[in-house]
């Protein structure tokens, strides 16, 4: 797969950069660069945290602004960016448990225990991470520093999220020229079905 | 468990955030984390270091083989602080220490 085929890690990596950009200027931009600025982006953390914590998945992509703006949040809270080997490391993740849920389906269905759809079990990941932060109810029994890693365990699951989302939302084939969700939901497919 | 065993736990999921933060790639900061989780080693005793030796390297996601970090000592070690805004208390303090 070239660099910017479809589904490639480095076609999701330049989508993220416009979200990130997109985040910086409009939701983060409310206050000036300095602790101002910071005490915006943790709102915009804890908001968005709070939000998807509390969905449950959907089929209209009701999730995917709190997703986004989430990692955009996390990314600055940690003071990183996404490269090109975490979107690939991300959807290599997304598609092999894709395809090991697809092997089980027939023992899960012989125990009668649903496992879920990988959204679903990358929620549960996520939920959970953002808990241990400390994002949800303002506490956590972590240190400053295993916070820090708890989040960046967030981001990754919420990566994870995002893509196994838009994988299982039910969208009909992109067309327009923009990058939403249904091209991310393309990006993906399209990665799948390179795999397959 | 005993201290070590925590500081080993600990630098363990420093390592994690370094390496993920530097995608997987080298760097001076994971130099000194390996060089404080080796020290640390000595001081763990055979059955700690037998334990986190059937455990592998926690090196996920840029090792798909690995395993995440695991809070599971954290409690051990509490600190009940939340995250906290930097330099003020609340967005309502910043807006009014702006204003003032």
């Amino acid at each position: 797969m070239g660099p910017n085929a479809q589904g490639s890690p480095a076609n999701l990596n330049q989508w993220f950069e416009s979200v990130l950009s997109l985040a910086e200027n409009s939701l983060f931009s409310i206050a000036p660069e300095g602790p101002h600025r910071d005490a915006v982006v943790l709102d915009a953390l804890i908001r968005n945290a709070r939000i998807i914590h509390q969905a449950q998945l959907d089929n209209d992509g009701k999730l995917y602004s709190a997703v986004c703006f989430f990692l955009s949040a996390a990314c600055r809270q940690l003071g990183t960016r996404l490269g090109v080997r975490h979107w690939r490391s991300a959807l290599d993740n997304v598609r092999d448990l894709r395809k090991q849920l697809m092997r089980l389906q027939g023992d899960s269905d012989n125990v009668g225990l649903p496992t879920g759809s990988p959204a679903i079990i990358f929620k549960a990941e996520f939920d959970e991470a953002v808990r241990q932060a400390g994002l949800l109810d303002g506490t956590s029994f972590l240190s400053k520093q295993d916070r820090q890693v708890a989040l960046g365990l967030a981001i990754n699951w919420g990566m994870r999220l995002l893509l196994a989302y838009a994988l299982e939302l039910p969208l009909p084939p992109h067309q327009s020229g923009r990058r939403d969700l249904a091209w991310l939901a393309e990006q993906v497919r399209s990665s799948v079905a390179e795999a397959a | 468990m005993s201290k070590d065993l925590l500081r080993y736990r600990h630098l363990e999921r420093r390592l994690w955030i370094t390496r993920w933060l530097h995608e997987g790639e080298d760097s001076t900061q994971e130099e000194s984390i390996l060089d404080e989780m080796e020290a640390t080693w000595l001081n763990l005793s055979e059955s700690e270091q037998a334990v986190l030796r059937t455990e592998g390297s926690r090196c996920w996601p840029m090792d798909p083989s690995s395993t995440p970090p695991q809070f599971a000592d954290a409690r051990y070690v509490a600190e009940p602080t939340a995250w906290a805004y930097e330099g003020f208390l609340s967005p309502l303090h910043a807006i009014l220490s702006e204003g003032a």
